[in-house]
């Protein structure tokens, strides 16, 4: 915004959401005695939630007797639609909206492919993630309009839906390359559309919404390129291999990456953030206790038992760089500080 | 979460069909709210709490006007902070829900759309009038 950085609107918000959350009253404070409907409501929704992962299972598990029932294995071997109706994605039409939700069986999370869509011309990144069972990345040019593209999976590690509000837009049957889509035409010629399709052969649901026609959105779909999650690049910045990647976040000036190493359960969390970067709000509040400490020649600080009690955060400036390293993670202080000191979090 | 919708709705029976609707949306984002660190998930539930009771409002006042929409005011803004902070907290509601879960949260803004139950299309709009109250309401306290 003109006249205001993002750094100073960011720190402005966190002031004042923090004032706003401390002028609400504790629990003691609030006297009021919830209705016995709201009890109903609330036992309904908890039941719901309990009997939908119930469902989801009972799913899986008929799907997969009726598949070896049927003989299924030759007939998904032999048969695409019946692979992409065992496999892949519904739609369900609402008043509103259209939903796509997973049926059959999940696929495992490590073996989920990438989906990119090369930059467009005219366009510059502002912001991609990665996840093993999902991408994200967002395109935009000089005008602000923005290309959005992602890609999803329903694994065993998670589940996912989509759902396009279909209030101003018509839904027309196209396909992108050479599968079944939906395109999502607005009303308004200024409002973006999207497309919708999956591919029966990952099963991944993949979307694309930008302010382009008809005709040059399904072009730039045709660009969308599958690839192996080994190919694709993420920033290397010297953490050792027994931490797997689990998720990579990235936009102007600012990337953050996702550890988890399972032998011996630890989790890490690195972001690096330069001076004009917009990125997650690095800084603990300024009444939290902290150490001083250094990372190699660079002083650094230490919080410990911060975001929470079984983590420990540290921050220091990468001087060369001028910009903001943080670490977290459920390591002890020494072990932070020399895994810190083993980072190259610049070099390419 | 139920001062919160009360001090929107002025009604009780209201203010507890916002608090269920603020724990559906929780659970349907459940895998975001997990995410955050602890001291961010009260800024989170005041922040959905406060959208679905002026969701609730809207839908209550029947009218559909989408200006009508963004420019309920909130929970009443508390005394205090900086010169920017005070603007901020004098935006309505819809505005400032959208600038908590992307600046103080750290959501994307596909994310935020998300957890508002809008579009992303509709989302940058969002951002972008919000940034135009915003630029106004610094402008009358001389900020700018």
């Amino acid at each position: 915004m003109s006249g205001i950085s993002e750094e100073r609107l960011r720190q402005a918000v966190c002031e004042a959401g923090e004032l706003l959350d401390a002028s609400l009253p504790d629990a003691d404070g609030c006297s009021h005695t919830f209705s016995p409907a709201f009890g109903e409501k609330m036992d309904r929704l908890l039941r719901r939630r309990k009997r939908l992962a119930l469902y989801r299972n009972l799913q899986r598990a008929a799907c997969l007797f009726l598949v070896f029932l049927i003989g299924g294995a030759v007939l998904l071997s032999t048969n695409a639609q019946a692979r992409q109706l065992v496999f892949g994605w519904v739609r369900e039409q609402l008043e509103h909206s259209q939903d796509y939700v997973h049926q059959g069986p999940v696929i495992p999370s490590e073996t989920t492919k990438v989906y990119t869509l090369p930059q467009p011309e005219g366009y510059w990144l502002e912001e991609a993630s990665w996840m093993r069972d999902l991408g994200d990345v967002l395109y935009r040019n000089d005008q602000g309009l923005y290309i959005d593209f992602s890609y999803q999976y329903e694994t065993d590690k998670s589940s996912s839906m989509l759902s396009i509000v279909t209030d101003h837009a018509d839904k027309i049957s196209v396909t992108v390359q050479e599968l079944p889509a939906d395109l999502y035409l607005s009303h308004d010629s200024d409002a973006s559309n999207t497309i919708v399709w999956s591919d029966p052969d990952t099963g991944a649901l993949l979307q694309l919404t930008a302010f382009l026609g008809q005709e040059d959105l399904l072009a730039l779909a045709e660009t969308v390129v599958c690839k192996e999650q080994e190919d694709v690049l993420h920033h290397q910045v010297g953490v050792p291999p027994e931490y797997d990647l689990s998720y990579e976040r990235q936009c102007t000036g600012y990337f953050r990456q996702d550890y988890y190493d399972d032998q011996r359960d630890l989790s890490l969390t690195l972001c690096c953030q330069t001076t004009s970067g917009i990125g997650d709000n690095l800084i603990p509040p300024a009444w939290y206790a902290k150490t001083a400490v250094q990372v190699g020649a660079s002083p650094a600080l230490f919080y410990p038992g911060y975001p929470d009690s079984r983590r420990n955060t540290l921050i220091w400036t990468d001087q060369e760089h001028q910009s903001l390293v943080y670490l977290e993670g459920t390591l002890t202080q020494a072990d932070l500080i020399a895994l810190a000191e083993g980072l190259t979090p610049f070099a390419e | 979460m139920f001062h919160v919708a009360s001090q929107i709705l002025h009604n009780d029976q209201d203010a507890e069909d916002a608090v269920h609707d603020a724990f559906l949306a929780i659970a349907e984002h459940i895998r975001k709210f997990s995410r955050l660190e602890r001291h961010k998930t009260r800024a989170f539930v005041v922040t959905i709490v406060e959208n679905k009771a002026i969701d609730l409002y809207r839908r209550k006042t029947r009218r559909q006007e989408e200006v009508l929409l963004e420019e309920t005011a909130g929970i009443a803004p508390p005394e205090g902070g900086s010169d920017l902070a005070r603007c901020i907290l004098r935006l309505p509601g819809r505005y400032r829900e959208f600038f908590r879960l992307k600046y103080q949260l750290g959501y994307s803004t596909r994310e935020v759309a998300a957890l508002m139950g809008i579009s992303w299309p509709a989302a940058r709009k969002l951002e972008q009038r919000a940034k135009e109250k915003l630029r106004t309401l610094c402008e009358e306290e001389g900020i700018l």
